[in-house]
C-alpha cells in the first residue's frame, strides 16, 4: 500500500493494525503531500543525516 | 546562562495576557535529547526538500513550502559559511558565526506569518513530514504524534531564551543608555 490518498484518514494503531481516525483528514497532511509516497516522505524527514535521499523526480510523474 | 526574568515570564505568555509563572528551564537530560531530535529531523527535513525545490522541473509542478526573503537569506549565508566543511572541523569564530546564523534561521522559522496556507510554513511541513509512521505506509496516530509538538515547543523556548541572552550579551544598553528591557541583574547578595 503506498497511495497516500488511500491512506489519508487510515493511522497504526499500538497493535500495528491500522484503522480510521478523522484526525488525519482534518490535518491535512495527504492534501500537502498529494504525489509523494509515504516512503519518500519517510526519507525527507529522517533523522539520519546518511539516509538514502529519496528519488524527487518522482514528484513530476 | 543568565536569563532576564521579563523574557522568562514572556516566553510562556499567551497573546494577550501575561503568565504567572516563569518558564521552568530545567528539563531531563533524557527528555531534551529526545526534544533535539524532533528538531534536527525538521531541519534536515527542510535541507532535503531545499535541495530538490531548487530544481527548476519540479518548481513548476510542486510547492511544498515557501520560505519567506528573510528566511532564504539566511538559509544562503548558512549554506556559505558552511561550505564543504565538516562542522566538527570549524573552530573559534567560524564556528561561532554559524551557530549564530542557524538560531537566527531557527528563529526565522518560528516567526513565519502564515496569511496563506499554513503549510507554506517550513516547519510546519516538517511537522507534518514526521506524522508518517516510520514502519507503515500510513499516518501515526495522536497519541503518537502529540509529542513532535511539544519537543519543537518546548525546545522553541529554549532557543527563544537563547536568542534574548545573546542579544542582550551583543547589545546591553539602548540607544538612550538604559538597559536593555531583559537585561538580567543579579540580586545584592
Amino acid at each position: 500500500m503506498d497511495g497516500i490518498q488511500y491512506a489519508t484518514g487510515v493511522v497504526s494503531n499500538k497493535f500495528g493494525s491500522l484503522e480510521f481516525n478523522p484526525w488525519v483528514q482534518r490535518t491535512g497532511w495527504g492534501e500537502h503531500f498529494n504525489g509523494l509516497s509515504f516512503s519518500t516522505i519517510r526519507q525527507l524527514a529522517s533523522r539520519d543525516p546518511e539516509a538514502k535521499w529519496p528519488d524527487m523526480l518522482e514528484m513530476l510523474v | 546562562m543568565e536569563a532576564g526574568s521579563a523574557v522568562l515570564f514572556e516566553i510562556v505568555s499567551e497573546s494577550g495576557s501575561r503568565s504567572q509563572h516563569p518558564f521552568d528551564v530545567r528539563v531531563e537530560t533524557a527528555t531534551i535529547i529526545r526534544y533535539t531530535e524532533v528538531w534536527q529531523r525538521a531541519v534536515l527535513y527542510i535541507y532535503r526538500t531545499q535541495v530538490f525545490l531548487e530544481d527548476p522541473r519540479i518548481q513548476e509542478k510542486f510547492t511544498l513550502w515557501k520560505m519567506t526573503p528573510h528566511q532564504e537569506d539566511l538559509w544562503q549565508l548558512i549554506i556559505r559559511a558552511a561550505g564543504e566543511q565538516l562542522y566538527d572541523t570549524l573552530e573559534g569564530d567560524d564556528r561561532t558565526a554559524l551557530n549564530r546564523l542557524v538560531l537566527n534561521f531557527l528563529i526565522s522559522l518560528l516567526d513565519h506569518q502564515l496569511p496563506g496556507r499554513p503549510y507554506e510554513s517550513p516547519l510546519l511541513s516538517a511537522l507534518a513530514g514526521m506524522g508518517v509512521d516510520l514502519v507503515h505506509d500510513v499516518w501515526v496516530a495522536p497519541v503518537m504524534y502529540t509529542n513532535k509538538y511539544s519537543a519543537i515547543l518546548r525546545v522553541a523556548k529554549y532557543l527563544v531564551l537563547y536568542q534574548s541572552q545573546l542579544e542582550t550579551e551583543e547589545n546591553p544598553t539602548q540607544g538612550d543608555g538604559k538597559p536593555a528591557p531583559y537585561t538580567y541583574y543579579a540580586p545584592a547578595e
